[in-house]
Formats: structure tokens, sequence, C-alpha cells
């Protein structure tokens, strides 16, 4: 079509708008677009026009077109604003929004982008569009990989969607994320997620309890393990965290029982010097506490049998080739006296000055968090200091050692590391922990290589040997080596006391050494284990032999070693030992049995039915053995389950008992006790489907308590119970962690209804101050709301009307901002006209509608006023070409950055408008006037909405040419 | 760059105080209400949730007079310290300029220190901002209780950029209006620099 038919279609088009024939208007306009597919201004026209007709669907294609257009163009902002009028055109739709935020990406501003793709998956999860919704999510954390609330988002919509094993896969990333960050707080929110995905992850359990702990969240902490009982037994790990969160909520005696079950669960599996630790951890909190001090300082009541379990010195352990050696109670001290032997042992006066100088429990964990936080902000030397204060009292705390080495080798402190490395390699050892020794060892040599100590060690942990703690002796260490070729033989933790108990052993021990007393227990050991216990006379034979039948028990069965605290602990009558399984009692000997299950593991040939025959064992009695079976301890143990409500775990055992002793009285009474527990349970079960374990944690009821029995475990139960209880009801309602990140749109509407509740209508200056406020943020509905409420009063009003007229352009409706604008202008101690800032305002809403020549017209006015005001010459050029007949403005992406160029100084002193108002031509009515942002985000806003409005504003009594 | 209003001839400058959870940060704004004149400050707005936590924001308007011919106002806003809260503490950033981080001097609140300290270095980042380059003043607050970390670690930590920096109590507003005003000058002289380069 030539140049002068389009000419005369406009012509025409304008005639009709004219008469308000919008309908052939629109026909001839749509003929301008079949000529020029890419005027992006006909679209636009054409939508309008639409809309005149209230034909909303035909508009949104237009304008959808439109957008399209300006796209392909690079005018993204424009395409942004034209699809923004779309979304107050339409219902809700996640379309308009996903384009949007394609068209961020495409600008590069992914937050942008990332905004809109978030208001697309909540539409999308309000329509049930879940897999559209997941899509979504999954391209937002392709875009922002680092974006963990997202992941957490996508992870959510996992999980309701019955994803748990996309959930799992997702929480795992975020949690090493959040670990990588050092994010503990979210790690926890995390973790906790995790868990109740996979209830049973037994890591996340235990490093969500540490993070707890951490945090001081003792509540939780004890909800935490309480959900760990209820799955299985319970861990040192678990129930030492049991022991510090009472500690630092105060309840001591129930600290002081978890801490003695654990030491109960460490003497169980032969741990003695850690169960040791424990005890002390016990007087650190209850210095009174007689078991504890009898263990610890071999003092006060207890001491007689202890004395009477000190094992013999072990050359006259008999073990003979063929025959299952006899074991006796003396594995741990014995290995402990030996080690004395041969390593010189403390003073006595030095282990005074440490327990009388001794930190308490939250001394030691606040040092030791401390050094903590120093050593990961590098502040090694500060992290240093605090450890020594921890080891200065506790030599041989195995944290602070490992930490201190640590610390050493990263600040290649090789010499101080390497004697740490000593120490710790020592008492790792002496633990069992061989793996780990190895590894100190290895690091220390890597950054010390001459040093002929660590040279050794690590020879002597690649051999075979037994007994690392006595390697600088060196005495009949070639003969061990020689007799004991399995290297587990070195694992056995009785072997080797940890060098932190040499001060113990020889302050409590060394007159126990000769006591003479043998003593004999026949265990069931394996042929191999016979045959291999050769055992000579002298003490590295000795140890060599405890070594020989360790190894034949497997590292992990110490248990022919009756530590101390284990007598003591079960029974308060422990002087009257009772014997071992087919021996007699008797007052010199040591009492000790395997459980049943140890019996098994230890001796996997030894037939059931033996097991159940409790040989010369009495039915009754404070201590029975028998049958591999150590009653008391079961019924301890029972007991504990019961208190933890673990009402199954205990009536195995009690049934257990009662199956090797059937006149067993006190299993007798508790088993009856949980049977009457479980029927209550039962009638109360049908309150909110609780679990059986969440059933009597609640029931109020406190347990039945043996006063034979701990009752300190009773109380631990009872106040778990109370503490839980509490918790339990907490954990039911809905809690912001479990939700991640709590929506703006959540938080806004409650913060919108608090306000009502508190700001009076009638407070202008609040309303309007707010109203600013929600505008800063973007929140321009919710700012327009508050300047509507702003503008009743006088006072306000005109700010107001700007402040609206503000607001409108940044939703893309600049008809309506020209409108508040005029309102501005007309009310009553309104703006004074000819500002020059409302001028360019003007402009730009004009520029904004479509209306290019009135918007030239203003920016000339402003250009008389300041030629170098913002961005006016660029516009200035822009807009001649549009006065030539062009129709499409050059690429956003082009403009320079040069709407800033006044300065304070200018705006501070710019009274010439008010000066020149006068003077100053008014092309047209009304004169507009708007106020001038500053640039920052509402800049961006104006100009990517400036090219759509919904509304019907007034025109300028101007002539509208639509090209 | 603060929010210049010709028409009104007002300049509103927007100043937030970041920090971790239950750290001060309205505290702060409670102080100053108590203590600026009446005319001179508008309403606090701050609500709390069942929990005593900051709902949204908390928002004083302060009046700082004229200068030359504009009224000068300076928005304190505080944002929701709880980690949930990180949608909405990004939007409160937008149009910010200036940060007043209240750090917590509890040694067991450090981790949060820092937690929300890289938070904020990440909105300010998804906001379009530099952190290097925003007015930023540090309070630590706290400093009255025996469990608070020493200074110089917290400097070492927080501070390393050397930003303008206060031991505060704000219970008993030590160093509240030190604060505010190192931050209020910060900002003043931001907005003139960066308008002047332009």
């Amino acid at each position: 079509m030539a140049a002068v038919d389009k000419k005369k279609i406009i012509e025409s088009a304008s005639k009709f708008i004219a008469k308000n024939q919008f309908d052939k208007a629109i026909k001839d306009l749509q003929k301008i677009l079949e000529l020029e597919p890419k005027n992006n201004q006909i679209a636009l026209k054409i939508a309008e026009l639409f809309l005149k007709l209230d034909k909303k669907q035909d508009a949104v294609s237009y304008y959808e077109l439109a957008s399209n257009m300006f796209r392909d163009s690079g005018f993204y902002d424009k395409a942004i604003a034209v699809y923004r009028q779309v979304l107050s055109l339409s219902p809700p739709s996640a379309d308009p929004y996903l384009k949007i935020a394609d068209l961020f990406r495409k600008k590069n501003l992914t937050a942008e982008a990332v905004s809109n793709y978030k208001i697309a998956i909540a539409i999308y999860e309000k329509e049930g569009k879940v897999q559209e919704a997941l899509k979504i999510l999954k391209t937002i954390t392709e875009l922002e990989p680092s974006n963990l609330p997202g992941r957490m988002k996508l992870a959510s919509l996992y999980i309701k969607n019955g994803l748990k094993n996309e959930a799992y896969k997702e929480f795992v990333h975020i949690a090493e994320k959040l670990i990588e960050a050092k994010k503990t707080i979210d790690l926890i929110t995390v973790y906790e997620k995790i868990l109740t995905i996979k209830p049973d992850d037994s890591n996340v359990s235990k490093q969500l309890i540490k993070l707890y702990l951490a945090r001081g969240d003792y509540q939780k902490v004890l909800l935490r393990v309480k959900e760990i009982i209820t799955l299985g037994k319970p861990d040192t790990d678990a129930l030492i965290a049991l022991a510090k969160a009472y500690t630092a909520l105060e309840k001591t005696s129930l600290a002081v029982s978890a801490y003695k079950e654990v030491a109960k669960l460490y003497t169980k599996e032969g741990l003695v010097p850690q169960a040791r630790e424990i005890y002390k951890k016990v007087l650190e909190i209850d210095p009174t506490d007689q078991q504890a001090l009898q263990i610890v300082t071999g003092a006060g009541p207890v001491e007689k049998p202890m004395i009477e379990i000190q094992p013999e010195p072990l050359e006259s352990t008999e073990v003979h080739a063929g025959k299952a050696p006899k074991t006796s109670e003396k594995s741990a001290e014995a290995q402990q006296e030996k080690k004395t032997a041969a390593v010189p042992p403390e003073p006595r006066g030095k282990q005074a000055t440490e327990k009388k100088e001794g930190l308490s429990a939250e001394a030691i964990d606040k040092y030791l968090s401390e050094a903590q936080v120093y050593k990961r902000y590098g502040l090694n030397a500060k992290a240093v200091e605090k450890l020594l204060q921890v080891t200065a009292v506790y030599p041989s705390h195995k944290t602070a050692l490992t930490e201190l080495f640590e610390l050493y080798q990263a600040d290649k402190k090789s010499k101080e590391a390497s004697e740490i490395a000593e120490k710790l390699y020592n008492i790792l050892m002496a633990d069992g922990d061989i793996e780990r020794a190895e590894e100190i060892i290895r690091k220390a040599l890597a950054n010390d290589q001459d040093n002929e100590v660590l040279k050794a060690l690590a020879g002597e942990s690649a051999g075979p040997t037994e007994v690392k703690a006595e390697q600088p002796e060196g005495t009949a260490m070639s003969e061990d080596i020689g007799q004991t070729s399995a290297p587990e033989a070195r694992t056995a933790p009785e072997q080797v006391e940890a060098v932190e108990s040499k001060e113990e052993v020889a302050g409590q021990i060394p007159q126990e050494i000769d006591t003479g007393i043998e003593i004999e227990v026949e265990a069931p050991m394996t042929p191999e284990t016979g045959a291999e216990a050769a055992i000579g006379p002298d003490d590295g034979v000795s140890d060599r032999a405890e070594g020989a039948r360790a190894q034949g028990e497997g590292r992990e069965e110490p248990r022919e070693e009756v530590p101390i605290p284990e007598q003591i602990e079960f029974t308060p009558e422990a002087g009257s030992g009772e014997p071992e399984t087919g021996k007699a009692p008797s007052g010199d000997e040591i009492e000790f049995s395997f459980s049943e299950e140890e019996m098994k593991e230890i001796s996997p040939e030894a037939p059931a039915g033996k097991q159940e025959q409790p040989a010369g064992r009495p039915a009754h009695g404070s201590h029975e053995q028998g049958a591999g079976m150590d009653v008391i301890d079961a019924l301890d143990e029972a007991e504990f389950y019961y208190q933890q409500g673990i009402l199954t775990e205990a009536k195995g055992i009690l049934l257990k008992i009662l199956k090797s002793f059937p006149n067993e009285e006190r299993a007798k009474k508790k088993l009856a006790e949980i049977t009457a527990k479980e029927e209550e349970s039962i009638s109360a079960s049908n309150e909110e489907g609780l679990t059986e374990l969440g059933e009597s944690f609640i029931q109020k009821e406190a347990p039945v308590v043996s006063a034979s029995s701990d009752e300190d475990l009773f109380d631990l139960a009872r106040e778990l119970e109370n503490e839980l209880s509490t918790s339990v009801v907490k954990t039911d309602e809905p809690r912001p962690e479990e939700d991640q990140q709590v929506s703006v749109e959540e938080v806004l509407e409650a913060f919108k209804k608090g306000v009502e509740k508190s700001v009076d209508k009638e407070d202008a200056e609040t309303h309007y101050n707010l109203g600013i406020a929600y505008k800063e943020m973007g929140l321009i509905d919710e700012a327009i709301n508050e300047f509507n409420i702003a503008i009743v009063s006088p006072d306000k009003k005109a700010d107001g009307l700007i402040m609206l007229g503000m607001s409108y352009m940044g939703k893309g409706l600049p008809g309506k901002a020209i409108e508040m604008y005029k309102q501005a202008l007309a009310s009553k101690g309104g703006v004074k006209q000819k500002n020059i800032g409302l001028l360019y305002e003007f402009a730009l809403a004009f520029e904004a509608y479509g209306d290019m020549k009135s918007a030239l017209s203003y920016f000339q006015e402003v250009a008389t006023i300041d030629g170098d005001f913002r961005d006016i010459k660029d516009k200035l050029h822009r807009l001649a070409e549009f006065s030539e007949g062009e129709t499409i403005a050059q690429p956003e992406v082009e403009k320079p950055a040069a709407k800033e160029k006044f300065t304070l100084d200018d705006i501070l002193t710019e009274e010439q408008p008010q000066a020149q108002e006068e003077k100053a031509p008014i092309k047209q009515e009304p004169v507009p006037q708007a106020p001038v942002m500053g640039p920052k985000t509402d800049e961006r806003t104006y100009t990517q909405g400036a090219d759509a409005d919904k509304g019907k504003p007034k025109q300028p009594k101007k002539k509208v040419s639509y090209i | 760059m603060s929010f210049i209003n010709y028409s009104s001839r007002e300049i509103n400058c927007k100043i937030v105080y970041y920090g971790p959870g239950l750290g001060g940060k309205t505290t702060n704004l409670q102080y100053i209400y108590d203590k600026m004149s009446p005319d001179t400050k508008g309403k606090l707005i701050s609500l709390a949730t069942e929990t005593e936590r900051t709902l949204f924001f908390d928002f004083l308007p302060l009046a700082l007079g004229d200068i030359r011919g504009f009224k000068t106002r300076f928005q304190l806003y505080t944002v929701p310290g709880q980690v949930f809260y990180d949608a909405s503490r990004k939007l409160i950033l937008r149009g910010v300029d200036g940060v007043v981080f209240v750090a917590d001097s509890q040694i067991e609140r450090m981790d949060a220190n820092i937690e929300s300290l890289e938070n904020l270095k990440l909105n300010l980042k998804e906001n379009g901002y530099d952190f290097e380059k925003i007015p930023f003043v540090m309070q630590y607050n706290k400093r009255d209780l025996p469990n608070a970390a020493e200074l110089q670690e917290m400097k070492t930590i927080l501070n390393p950029k050397t930003s303008p920096d206060f031991e505060g109590v704000a219970t008993k507003g030590i160093a509240v209006f030190e604060t505010l005003k190192a931050i209020a000058k910060l900002v003043l002289v931001e907005m003139k620099r960066s308008t002047a380069v332009r």
C-alpha cells in the first residue's frame, strides 16, 4: 500500500475515533498493521480501542501482540509494561507472569525474573497444576543454583506430591550448601525437614542434636532424643546430648541419670576409660554423687569392691590353649596397671590439682564452642588459647586435643602438633580407635617427617603389636609382636588404658596390682582364641595375653573385663559379688557376666540351651548372673526403657529375665506394671492417634518408681515426659521453621491487618508515610491504598495525589497518573505550577500514554528551564524523530544512563522553577505538575511501565495523533 | 539513592536496621522514638507477632528539618530477623539508602550475626546494591551482657571494611543515637556524592 494510502487510513481512523466509532477505527488500523506488522504503536492503539468497546479478550490479544513486538525489537521494558497491562485485564493466570519473567531474564534481571516465576508458581499451585509448578521451580534452581529458598520450596513441593526421594535429595543438597556456607540456622530447618522424610537418618539426627545444643535449644534436644529412643536403642551420643540439655536446664539429677546411662552403655561395651570420663562429668555437676566419687576417686564405701575387682597381675591369669580362657575382671584395670608400670604415673599431686581446678561441663563446652567459633573465623591463636584452658585441666580431653592438633597443623607448628599427636595417639589407641590414631600420626608425620617418635609410632601402628602406650618403654615388645599376629588385638579398648587414665590408675590402682587375686571366668571362647593365648609371666606378656583374648573375641568384645563402674552402678551392695557363670560366689572374685546378646556375639557356637542354664545361680539376689544375663543389669535396662516409655523393649527384657529366672520377683513386678500401663495406654490411645510412646510421655501419672532402683532414672523419665509433653503439643502447631520461607503475601496481610487496627484512618501523615514505605518496596497497590486514605486530609491531599500519580506510573497506568497530577494541581494548596520536576513527570506520563506530541511539548518546556535536566536532551532527540513521523523509538537498551544529570546541589538550590514559572509559557492545558523522583527502583519502574494505560484518561485538549 | 520529591519538596532517605533475630533492632527504634520530640517524629509502626518478633517491619519516620528548602526525612525500618522471613527482608531493602547492622554481642550469637550479615550482602546484591559501597554502620549491641564476645573479635569478623561502629546497649540507649547520626551522615554524604557524579 502506498504511503498516501496509509496517511488516508490514519485520517479515517482518527475521524472514526473522534465519532466514538471505535470498531470502524479498529478496522482501519488493522489495515495499517497488515502493512506494517511490526508497528507496535498501532497494535497498542487497537488494543486500547478494543478496551473502549469492552472487548477485553481482543484487547488482550493486541496487547500481547504489541508486547511481542516490543520484545522482538529489544524493548524489553516496554514489553514488560504491556504484559503488566494484560495482567490487569485478565483473570490471574500464570502465563503473563512467565512471559514477564522471561523478559526479565533477557534483561539479566534474575531477581525480578525469579519474583515473577514465583507468582506463576503460586498460581499453578492454586490451580493444582503441580507439575507445571515443579517445572518452573526447577527453572528457578537452574537460574539461581544458590537460591536455597527456591530449592527448599522445590523440595517442599516434592513432599506435597509424595516425591519423597526427590525431596530428600534436594534437602541433602541444600544441607551441603548450608554447611559450606556455615548457615547453621537454616541447616537446622533442613535437617528437620530431612527427618520428616527419613526419621531414622541417625546421622542427620545426631547432627541436628549437635546444632540444637550449640544453639542452646535444649527443649528440642529433649524432643529429638525422645524420637531417637522411639526408633531404637539410644546411643551414647544421644544420651550425652540429653545429659547436656538437662545440665543446661539445671535439672541436675536428670543430667546425672542420663550420664550414668551413658556410663552404663560404655561399661557394657568395655569402654572403661570413657565410662570413667562420664563419671567425672557426673561429679562436675554433682560433686556429692557417691557412686561417681567411688568410681572416679577410688574412695568411699565402694572402694572395697573396687579393690576386690581389681585384677591380679595379668601374668597370673590363666589362659590355656584349647581351653576357654579364664577371663577375669581385670582387663581394663589390668591394662591400666601394666601401662602404669610401663609409663611412669603422673604424680598424685598433679592429679589432685587437676581435680581441684576442674572446669564444669558447661565451662568445657563453652571453651570448646568458643574455640570453634574462633577457629571458624581464622582466629587460631584465640582458639588455641581456649583449648589449652581445657587441656590444662583435662590433659587427655580428646576433643580439645584433636582441635589443638588440627590448629597447630594448620598453623604449621609441627613441633606442637607432633607433641599433641603423640598424646592423642596414645589416647585413641587406648580407646581402640586405631584408625583415628593412625590417621593422626600420618597427618603429623606429613608435617614433621623427621620426628623419630612419630616414625616409631607409625611403624608400630602398622604392625601387629597391641600395646601402644608402652611403646616408649619398649619392654617385652618384641615378644609381644612375635606372638600376637592379629591386628585386632591392638584394638581391644581394655588392652591399653588411655593416657588420661594414667593419673587415675596411678592414684588408685597401684596397691591393687599385687592383690594376688586370681580371677577366672569361664567366658566362652572361640578355639582360636585359646590357641593364641599363650601367656608369659611378665607384664608385657600379660598385656599380650589380654590382647590375645581380645583378638579371639574380636575388637568389639572386650566384655570379659568388668569395669569398675558396672559393679558399683548396678549394685549398691556391690561387694557381694556373684560368681560368673559356672562359678560359686566368692568375695574375692569379680562378678562378671555377659548379657545374652553378648554371649551370642562372643561365642556363636555356644548352644542356646546352655544359656538357659543358670548354673549355680541363685534365683534371687542382688546381682544374679547366669545364662549370660546379669539380672540387675537387665532389670536396670528394662527400667530405663520403661521410664522412657518404650514398653515393648522393657517387656522383652523382663521376659528374658523371667525365662532364665522364673522366680525373679522384681521382674515379675515390673512386668505387671508394664502390662497395666499398656492397658492404660490402650484406653488412652484414641487421643489424637498418638503413638504408644507419645502417650506414655503424655500420661499424667508418674511411673511407679521402684525404690530399689535408680531413682534418678525415674526422675529422668518423668521430667522428660513433662518436658516433652509440652514439646509434643508445640510441634503440632504450625511453625514457621517448618514452612521454610514465609511468603511476603502472608506477612503483608497480617501487617496490613495490624496497621488497620493500630493506625486511625484520620492519621493522614502516617498513612502517607506508609504509602511511601510500600511504594519504596514496590508494593504499589498497597501504596495506592494508603495514599488514597491520606488524601482525605486536606493537609496531605496534594502530596498524596502526586504520590498516587507516581504509583500509577509504577503500575503502567500513565492515564491515571495524569489524572492524579491534574487533581493535585486543582487541589487547594496544591503544588505550584511550572515545577520542572513535575513538568518532566507529566511529559513522561504523556510519553507513556502514547501522546508523543504532548510529551515533546512538555519535555521542551523542561529544556527551556534547564537544558541539562536529567535525560532531557535524549528525550528531545527521540521525540523529534517521532515528530517527523517515526513511530518507534530506539531500543531502551541504548538509552544512556543520563537520567540523573543533576546534582544534589542543583536539587537543593532549585528554586528557579518557582521563580520562573510566571514567565514560562504554558503550552497547553492542564499545566501538568509532576514530581520528580530520584532514580533507583522507581526510575526503572517508570520507564518500563510507561507504555500502556488501561484507564481512560482524559485527553488533553490537544489533537491526538496516534502514530 | 534517596527518594527526592520535587513537587512536595521532600527528600526521603531510607535506613534499614538489619541483623539477627532478637538482636535489638526494634529496641533501637523504640528508643529513638521515645527520645525524639513529638514534632520531629512520625508514628512508630511496630507490629509484633505472638512471639514478640517483628511482623514484617518496624517503621519510624523522622523529620530532620529543611535542607535548602527540601523537607528531609529519614525513614527508619527494621527487618524481621528470623531466617524464614528472607523474602520480606529482601523486599524491605528495596530503595535502601543506608544500613545499620545491629549485631548481637553474645558469643553464641556469632553464627547468627555472620549468617545475617551474609544474608544482607546477598539481598543487597539481589536488589542491585553493592554492600561495599552502601552506607553502612555497625552496632555491637548488648555489650553489657557477661557473655559478650570480645569487641576486637567482633570487629574482625563482622566489620572487616571498618565501617563506623559502636558498642551499644540499646535497652539503655547507649550508642543508639550515635549510630543513627553516623548512618544519617553517611547517607547524606553519599547522596550528595552520587548526585554530583551524575
